[in-house]
């Protein structure tokens, strides 16, 4: 085999390490080149698209609101994915995204998201552009919707320490019904989720008798020395049909994903905050819930960690209820691949999410913005700039 | 088989109602309307496997050819080793991997990127199922084709590797399968999208994506609709291309493998 | 020096000819050009893996100051700030145990029909069936999620662990209420996606075996399954070998399709005691976790250090993989010449 080398006949010819050090550059300076070129390798530059990223629970309704923006507004695109809300704050921080959004709000204290990206970047502002509720959602033979249930006692079920359907503190708020003596399996979700945060902070407002153990987080400490039967599974949709394909399950979903799926779900009805009444999931009593607190709001440039909506007062308010936010920077020119004309267009666009783009909301079951919210997004856009310059008078 | 039947019973029956013209043309726009299309899905699956296959089969192609022909000896078989780990590693870590240097390189979410990260997946694939199919062409066509004085080279190129054309190409369909279908690694990379393709630097949309997508939106009819119709889709994407590349290269090697 | 140079006309030499010539052998061929660059590409692998375990090792740096090897040998798998311990052991004998059963049902599926296809069919069933096997091929890994969640894992579940469960529940290795969705249904799903790979290419290896060799056995009066076992099977060993690698290779790495039907346990409870348990492999875990946790956190830091788990898991396993290999087959890995 090697023979063949000598047949060849040998000429004068550049050395081979010259030949591949200049490979190596002529490759480099074309991959530069590549990258400046417009055209093929870069957008071209009539069109904005902004990208945004995060909540799952919220992208029916901003890509509602986003396709019709796009129709009113040709050249501007929005571009808006569900990574999850940790993945939306993540992103919107290292400023690989415009805008995030998410179900749970910054962290604050000082070593919190909020004073890390403030200290890194730049100050981040707060905007919630709609509500969400949660369902606990459930599959017993027999039981139709509307089993009654309190904090402590979900605390207890989701932590394993009744894991018995007809356990005497379950029979004894819901006298009459003909609970099973089955076990209970929990049905959670796998990945991480602003839902599950929503759900786990309800979960803490638990009795301080039986205090709810596995912590307020997106990712609680689910299975850890429990007693209770779990089943985990990714996505709102997963938990959905982990409950309503097994019997004997409990679970938790969006109040959005309840209303809107076929064979309908059973689901709770849930002692409200004041302590006087049982109420049920639904558009309405989830609003009542926010009208009743949105006394104490902070400005869209403070600390939003200590703001529930949970266990509002009212007779008909729903106790597990959340606002979900936007997050952008106030000084956009922050964020690289910023202009004057996209900032523009981003100011525009949550200007009008905030308004006629709730006129979505509720034809996909989600809850729409009441005033008193409306004008505080007003004043915390009228904050973002461009080089010192406001953007929306 | 019939995990197969199964499978293929209910993408069928669930996803062709759901396709149209306008289905395949439209882009995605509102996920909870019903004139949303996957047009944008298709067209960003085309370009990812096109570029991808741009990097990852010469690369491929080039480093089985050096295992098979060169690669006897300490570096070669470290090379052989390490390509088998990588072919080991999950597609999230390799998505990783992508995000790290390419999306923080670049500044966000881009095409490239998810490039980038599928040809990682295809190159240990391309690689070993070259070098195994080299490896099997008898020696008796490479002395033949060296005995009639052609060179080194052009011997590799034009007999050996001709000859193993049809292991090749199974390798590199069967990775262009696997990837087409891949989602983790784009997740992190492109980010999806709900328009049409803008540029190699921009957030690209793609069928895993998009089905990713609807699933977790399936509670709204058109979503789930629109879901089962994109299996379909890039089942049938990945099906036609197969076939369409054995139509073009069938040929020549199959005598050649019959007669030694 | 070579015949070329002798035979070509002498030359006037300039002194810059003179210094040219003295040099040590400068000039190369295509030939060399040729082996030139397929190093420079193969060697390009080896750039992918070290920027990887830079990047891997360098972000696992954290976790592992702070749990050494307990990281590696730990159970426990708690993200909660003020509370965090981070332990990979079980989600490691996840991977390990859905990996294997992928390939003990996997490969000897494959290889049965890869000898059927090669060997025994008439080449118009070989035709077809190809084009079937590449129909598997084609099914994204998501959409084998879905199938497992909502149609396979009632199939494994009403007529697999019922059934055994009535008969051998008693085993430890049987327990637990049979959901479907468990470490057995994960591994069952993972060996269904490897049959295509291990299948297809295991088929082109055997039929690139020269008839020379079927024809040589057949002369000694070898049976038709002695034909396949000495004349084929002993010839494409290295090729099927490589096809069973990257069977191999997908089913660690997969991570959409597990996710959805494994159950997703967490920590201690991932331990994968019973086949019917729910667990957790390491890419399902990374998956799971990795787009929430906040850059710079310890559980980003122990997310990578799953990663980091995963590319020593490799190693360990092809380094097994090779030394059996060449034990019992005799095969080394090499070149033409």
């Amino acid at each position: 085999m090697s023979a063949s080398k000598d047949v060849v006949i040998r000429t004068t010819g550049i050395s081979k390490s010259i030949f591949i050090i200049s490979l190596v550059i002529v490759a480099a300076a074309s991959g530069v080149a590549g990258f400046f070129v417009p055209g093929l390798l870069k957008q071209s530059s009539s069109v904005i698209t902004i990208n945004g990223a995060g909540s799952s629970f919220v992208f029916p309704l901003l890509s509602a609101i986003d396709a019709n923006y796009t129709a009113s507004n040709p050249n501007v695109q929005i571009n808006y994915q569900s990574v999850g809300s940790g993945a939306g704050i993540t992103d919107f921080s290292t400023k690989i995204v415009d805008f995030g959004a998410t179900d749970a709000p910054l962290s604050g204290g000082p070593t919190g998201q909020r004073a890390n990206i403030t200290r890194d970047t730049g100050t981040p502002l707060t905007i919630p552009e709609s509500i969400g509720a949660v369902a606990v959602a459930y599959n017993v033979n027999g039981i139709s919707t509307g089993l009654k249930l309190n904090a402590t006692v979900a605390a207890m079920i989701f932590q394993g320490n009744i894991t018995q359907w007809n356990d005497p503190i379950i029979a004894n708020m819901n006298l009459g019904a003909n609970l099973p003596s089955s076990t209970i399996t929990v049905v959670h979700r796998s990945d991480s989720s602003g839902t599950t945060f929503i759900f786990s902070s309800w979960l803490n407002s638990s009795n301080s008798h039986f205090p709810w153990k596995l912590g307020v987080s997106k990712t609680p400490k689910w299975q850890y020395g429990t007693q209770a039967t779990y089943l985990s599974l990714p996505q709102n949709v997963g938990v959905a049909g982990g409950v309503q394909q097994n019997p004997n399950t409990i679970g938790y979903v969006e109040l959005n994903y309840v209303l809107s799926t076929a064979p309908p779900m059973t689901y709770a009805t849930v002692l409200n905050g004041d302590q006087n009444g049982y109420v049920l999931p639904s558009l309405t009593t989830s609003t009542n819930a926010v009208n009743n607190s949105t006394a104490s709001l902070p400005t869209g440039d403070g600390d939003w960690s200590k703001v529930t909506l949970l266990n509002a007062h009212g007779g008909s308010s729903y106790p597990i209820v959340s606002f979900t936010y936007i997050l952008v920077f106030k000084e956009l020119s922050v964020v690289p691949g910023m202009t004057q004309a996209k900032a523009q267009a981003l100011v525009n666009y949550l200007w009008y999410v905030v308004h006629s783009g709730q006129d979505q909301a509720t034809k996909l079951s989600f809850v729409a913005l009441p005033v008193p919210v409306r004008t505080i997004d007003e004043t915390t856009i009228r904050m973002i700039t461009y080089n010192s310059v406001a953007l929306h008078s | 088989m019939l995990p197969l039947a199964s499978i293929l019973f209910e993408v069928v029956g669930k996803g062709l109602p759901a396709i149209s013209l306008s289905f395949l043309t439209r882009p995605t726009g509102n996920v909870t309307d019903p004139s949303s299309g996957i047009g944008n899905a298709i067209e960003g699956t085309l370009i990812l496997i096109g570029v991808t296959c741009l990097i990852a089969v010469p690369i491929g192609l080039f480093a089985g050819i050096y295992l098979a022909e060169f690669g006897d000896n300490k570096f070669g078989r470290t090379i052989r080793f390490l390509n088998d780990v990588l072919a080991e590693f999950p597609s999230i870590v390799i998505g990783i991997l992508a995000f790290s240097v390419v999306v923080i390189a670049i500044g966000h979410f881009s095409a490239i990127a998810g490039a980038v990260a599928l040809s990682i997946i295809m190159l240990p694939i391309v690689t070993r199922t070259t070098e195994e199919s080299i490896k099997l062409v008898p020696s008796s066509i490479r002395d033949a084709s060296m005995a009639l004085g052609i060179r080194r080279w052009r011997t590799s190129l034009s007999v050996v590797l001709v000859t193993a054309k049809d292991g090749v190409i199974t390798g590199i369909m069967l990775s262009i399968a696997r990837i087409s279908g891949e989602t983790a690694p784009l997740l992190l990379t492109v980010l999806g999208s709900g328009f049409f393709f803008s540029g190699l630097d921009q957030p690209i949309d793609a069928l895993p994506l998009r089905i990713f997508t609807d699933y977790k939106n399936s509670n709204y009819p058109s979503a789930l609709a629109q879901g089962w119709g994109a299996a379909l889709v890039l089942i049938m994407l990945v099906l036609g291309l197969n076939l369409g590349v054995r139509l073009l290269t069938k040929g020549r090697s199959s005598f050649a493998r019959a007669r030694a | 020096m070579s015949l070329s140079e002798e035979a070509r006309p002498q030359q006037a030499k300039t002194p810059i000819r003179k210094r040219l010539e003295a040099l040590p052998a400068l000039r190369f061929s295509i030939d060399d050009l040729f082996e030139t660059s397929t190093t420079i590409l193969a060697a390009s692998i080896i750039l992918i893996i070290t920027v990887t375990s830079v990047l891997l090792i360098r972000g696992s740096i954290p976790v592992l100051e702070g749990f050494k090897t307990g990281l590696f040998t730990g159970t426990n798998w708690i993200s909660v700030a003020g509370s965090e311990s981070y332990g990979v052991l079980p989600y490691v004998l996840g991977t390990l145990v859905t990996s294997a059963i992928a390939v003990a049902v996997g490969v000897p599926l494959s290889l049965g029909i890869a000898i059927f296809l090669a060997e025994m069919a008439p080449w118009s069933v070989r035709n077809a069936l190809s084009r079937v096997i590449e129909l598997l091929a084609a099914v994204p890994s998501i959409i084998y999620g879905f199938w497992g969640l909502f149609v396979f894992r009632f199939w494994i579940r009403d007529y697999l662990e019922a059934p055994i469960t009535s008969y051998a529940g008693a085993f430890p290795v049987f327990q637990g209420t049979p959901f479907g969705l468990d470490i057995l249904t994960a591994g069952l799903i993972l060996a269904i996606m490897i049959i295509p790979t291990v299948s297809s290419i295991s088929k082109d290896v055997m039929m690139a075996v020269p008839s020379s060799q079927r024809e040589a056995a057949y002369s000694i009066g070898a049976t038709r399954w002695e034909v396949v076992r000495t004349g084929v099977l002993g010839y494409a060993r290295s090729g099927i070998f490589g096809a069973i690698i990257l069977g191999l290779g997908r089913a660690v790495g997969e991570t959409m399709a597990v996710t959805m039907v494994i159950g997703n346990a967490s920590g201690s409870a991932a331990l994968p005691t019973s086949l019917f348990k729910q667990g957790a492999t390491m890419a399902s875990v990374i998956a799971n976790e990795f787009s929430e946790a906040e850059s710079g956190s310890l559980h980003l830091s122990a997310l990578i250090g799953i990663g980091l788990t995963l590319f020593l898991f490799a190693l360990v396993i092809n380094v097994f993989a090779q030394v059996m290999v060449w034990r019992v087959l005799k095969v080394r890995g090499g070149s033409v010449e």
